[in-house]
């Protein structure tokens, strides 16, 4: 994309400060600009450029995993393998785009723009962190809230993620043509296993569905509830509801047949570790 | 607008649009060694490394780019005195029409940076943002082994 627009530039260097700006309207985020970019900057007059402010942190603590809004997809991943993690997000960004572009996707950009093909949004559903907004709106989110109130980004700021930072065997797969084309859908389980074959907790999100991305908490309360067979999870799995629209990689009926494998997959290779 | 950038350890000032990307200002100021690919990010044409960081120039605002280092081709080796990386890739005989050679050989000094002794999943998995279309990949990937052996070599060289 060759742009010859004319844009204004505004570096705050506080979140107050960036605040203030986003009330003047008109106005829009640039943190990597991936997804500014991907739009070829349309409607685009004013731009408020993030990389001064302090919402490039990563912290640790017995309790919880602390990541700034500004983080990239590559400092997340270095991040969470030097504190010797194994985390889902690991594996699900690791598959995000390439590496150059995965140098500048930021986690807050990457809330916000939600696209169909998120390798974050999924895992972001099973970890079900809290996300902190700063702005006429501030406070502490549930991931949920944010996916079905939209309009909470205008004029406020995410600033960070916090998540419980717990052991968790994890599963993730993306649909897609080839390696680095955009997913037709990804699954994200987490579990935890009480004994060989059953349960104390188990998270399942798949993404790419009509309802763009959901949890499939009844699904995971069957499966929670008792000894795991692979018969039974085909039972349970019939009652699961996946509307996809047709993709790239298959007509709508197809895709639910694929995802419905790819989760049963998914459980039985956790519980076989 | 006016922008200054640190470009090969040069300081450089330049008038540009404010929509402007990182690519179009180097090209339009004597930087023709970043080359304009796709326009999207996924050819790896037009790498640079950005604060030490390997990005799309094509997909970086130059506006945001201001008063950073930025590191081209050129700025790890030159015609006279080329880097290891560079004679190891014509070593491997892994430049045909040349076009994606400079970010390729950005991607491998950056993969080399961080792990000087690759699998080859681990130099497939890094090089996955550089598109070839003349080669088919074997001896570029034979070029980024050969060079983290001649930059080991020349490390051990080093301390003798």
């Amino acid at each position: 994309m060759n742009s010859s627009k004319e844009i204004r530039w505004f570096f705050p260097k506080t979140i107050k400060e960036a605040i203030g700006l986003l009330s003047i309207g008109e106005v829009k985020i640039h943190g990597g600009g991936t997804g500014l970019l991907l739009s070829e900057l349309k409607n685009v007059k004013t731009l408020i450029d993030l990389q001064n402010l302090p919402i490039n942190n990563f912290s640790v603590t017995d309790e919880k995993i602390e990541i700034g809004a500004s983080q990239s997809f590559c400092s997340i991943i270095d991040n969470l393998r030097n504190i010797g993690s194994d985390s889902i997000l690991i594996e699900s960004l690791s598959c995000a785009a390439n590496t150059p572009l995965r140098n500048r996707i930021t986690l807050g950009g990457s809330i916000v723009f939600s696209p169909l093909w998120s390798d974050l949004m999924g895992p972001l559903f099973v970890l079900e962190p809290e996300v902190y907004l700063e702005g006429p709106d501030s406070g502490v989110y549930k991931i949920f809230e944010i996916k079905t109130n939209r309009s909470i980004f205008n004029n406020n700021l995410i600033t960070k993620i916090i998540y419980p930072n717990e052991k968790w065997k994890s599963f993730y797969y993306r649909e897609s043509r080839t390696e680095v084309d955009f997913a037709s859908f990804t699954i994200s389980i987490i579990l935890k296993k009480h004994t060989t074959n059953t349960l104390s907790d188990i998270r399942i999100a798949i993404t790419g569905t009509k309802n763009k991305i959901e949890r499939l908490h009844t699904f995971e309360k069957k499966l929670s509830a008792g000894i795991i067979t692979s018969e039974k999870i085909d039972v349970f799995l019939k009652d699961v509801d996946l509307d996809f629209s047709k993709k790239s990689t298959g007509s709508s009926e197809y895709t639910k047949e694929i995802a419905k494998t790819y989760i049963k997959r998914g459980i039985e290779s956790l519980l076989d570790q | 607008m006016e922008g200054s950038f640190i470009i090969n350890n040069k300081k450089r000032t330049f008038q540009f649009k404010s929509g402007d990307t990182l690519l179009t200002v180097l090209r339009n100021n004597d930087h023709a060694e970043v080359k304009e690919g796709g326009r999207e990010g996924l050819c790896g044409a037009c790498l640079v490394l950005l604060n030490g960081v390997l990005v799309n120039s094509c997909q970086v605002l130059a506006a945001s780019a201001t008063g950073k280092n930025i590191t081209t081709v050129k700025g790890i080796g030159t015609i006279h005195t080329p880097h290891l990386i560079q004679k190891a890739f014509v070593q491997a005989g892994a430049v045909q029409c040349g076009f994606c050679t400079p970010g390729m050989i950005l991607a491998t000094y950056d993969l080399l940076e961080k792990n000087p002794d690759p699998t080859e999943k681990e130099i497939k998995k890094h090089l996955d943002g550089n598109l070839c279309r003349c080669t088919g990949y074997v001896k570029i990937i034979k070029a980024v082994k050969l060079s983290s052996i001649l930059l080991k070599e020349n490390e051990e060289k080093g301390k003798k």
